[in-house]
């Protein structure tokens, strides 16, 4: 199990993955003014406009609002953009991979990894927008790093099973943009779970990341305990997906590089 | 009697191909509507073919034949790279496989930048590139460009930069696959040069190369593929005047 772990999270190939993320970041970044700011700009304003629009437009009665959406925007930002990279990653390195003897799977890794520090940076955004819209600060507030973690390693699984898939389906491609689009509107990122009728609450239980961007919110705006069972249900989503992503590497792996 | 360095047994490489490799919705949905369930034909094409030979530590084996006998595929399943479809090897030591130079180089990061990026994806430790880095630049001759992006390179200090990198990597076995086909006359003979000095300190090397005179000069074995397999193993003088025969 722990030599399984270590091949998984590429722990012996660490200086490959750090050089790897290194490298992502400096092109990302490379020639413009502000740099890795982007990352923090993007959700800071993508998160006005929808403030603007459903506060003052659609007169949305949520508390806190701006508080509210960034807090589900910005992981939402990670996740999205991490499948939309992700997916491409082993296809785009075919040179690489067809060349040097590397686990596909640190490729994949060091683009979770890249986008989740343009998380990290985007949260001291969070906190000081926590302290502008005065929502009262609270040690509860520390559960919300437990949920980001989860979705790390949500958005991690689903971004290896795609890139694998992506090999031999190159509909994928177009397939998880439209998926993207939907799933952002089916998640309880822009309105509020007490926005959702309750007939149809148990969709959000249905959706892999519902109860986790439920928790998301509920951490940083309830000043309490997420209950038991919300952290049972996105660790389980969660691990579901681990699992499948696991069964992805077993069954690919030895051949993927001959496909590709 | 000499250390085995690799053992090669009944190893053979057969690819299958789809007739179309790209599926896509449409042909999923013209399957459906035809009710055409077989699977795509397969094309299967037998690459090497029960190969079996051992290569003892210090060799420096050339390895000839002509395009699409298999050459680099041996090597990609010595490296790991594709597996075998029956048979099995057997390394002795880490082995590096050099099979492109400059693998993974970022066009828009300078020769520095790449240099550590091109040498982790090489296997290299964080402080064998820390020991190694001034060696590496001064090895490539590239000076100040060092810092410049690659892109703004030349073909020639490309392999320049990336034969350094590869050639100061800490390895037992070392494959090398035409690489030197680029670069100067002079880099040409430096690198040649750099090669037998790392067979001279008892490393394994198998060399892929058209050049009959590099395995005269260097090698001490060579092999020559054909579309059966091995059709010559031995001194590297007469194998070098077997594969020049084959023209």
């Amino acid at each position: 199990m722990a030599i399984f772990l270590q091949k998984y999270f590429c722990t012996n190939n660490s200086f490959l993955v750090y050089n790897l993320i290194a490298k992502n970041l400096k092109i990302r970044y490379r020639g413009s003014y502000v740099g890795i700011f982007w990352t923090v700009l993007i959700p800071a304003f993508t998160s006005l406009v929808y403030y603007l629009i459903f506060k003052h437009v659609l007169k949305v009665q949520i508390e806190n609002y701006l508080v509210f959406i960034m807090s589900g925007l910005i992981p939402w930002t990670f996740f999205s953009q991490t499948l939309s990279s992700g997916l491409e990653t082993l296809v785009s390195n075919v040179s690489l991979l067809n060349k040097v003897p590397l686990p596909p799977q640190s490729l994949v890794l060091a683009e979770t990894y890249t986008n989740f520090l343009n998380l990290l940076f985007s949260l001291p955004v969070l906190f000081f927008i926590i302290l502008i819209d005065k929502v009262e600060l609270n040690f509860h507030m520390f559960q919300y790093l437990f949920f980001v973690g989860l979705l790390f390693l949500m958005a991690n699984s689903i971004s290896l099973i795609v890139s694998f898939l992506y090999v031999y389906f190159r509909d994928l491609k177009f397939l998880v943009a439209i998926i993207l689009q939907f799933w952002f509107y089916l998640t309880p990122i822009i309105y509020a779970k007490t926005m959702i009728p309750a007939a149809y609450f148990y969709l959000t239980y249905l959706n892999p990341v519902g109860i986790l961007f439920v928790s998301l919110h509920d951490s940083i705006l309830e000043p309490k305990i997420i209950s038991l069972d919300y952290y049972l249900v996105c660790t389980g989503w969660t691990l579901v997906f681990f699992a499948l992503s696991i069964l992805t590497l077993s069954k690919f792996e030895s051949e993927v590089i001959e496909s590709l | 009697m000499k250390k085995d360095a690799i053992t090669v047994t009944n190893i053979s490489k057969v690819f299958t191909h789809k007739e179309d490799p790209t599926s896509s919705i449409k042909s999923l949905l013209i399957k459906l509507v035809t009710l055409n369930f077989k699977r795509a034909p397969r094309i299967t094409k037998v690459v090497l073919q029960n190969l079996t030979f051992t290569i003892h530590e210090g060799d420096f084996v050339g390895i000839m034949g002509r395009n699409g006998v298999g050459k680099s595929t041996f090597l990609k399943v010595l490296s790991n790279i594709y597996k075998p479809t029956s048979g099995s090897f057997r390394t002795f030591g880490k082995v590096v496989p050099l099979l492109e130079l400059g693998a993974g180089f970022a066009g828009d990061l300078s020769g520095y930048e790449n240099i550590f990026l091109n040498a982790s994806i090489l296997g290299f430790t964080k402080n064998e590139i820390v020991s190694k880095i001034d060696a590496i630049i001064k090895f490539s001759e590239l000076k100040e460009n060092i810092y410049r992006p690659v892109k703004n390179y030349s073909s020639g200090m490309l392999v320049r930069l990336a034969f350094s990198i590869a050639s100061h990597v800490e390895a037992d076995i070392l494959f090398f696959d035409e690489i030197l086909a680029v670069g100067d006359v002079g880099f040409q003979a430096k690198c040649m040069e750099k090669i037998k000095q790392l067979s001279e300190l008892k490393k394994t090397i198998i060399l892929v190369t058209h050049s009959p005179d590099s395995v005269k000069e260097f090698c001490n074995r060579c092999i020559v593929f054909n579309d059966s397999g091995v059709i010559y193993d031995g001194n590297a003088t007469e194998g070098a005047k077997y594969y020049s025969d084959l023209f």
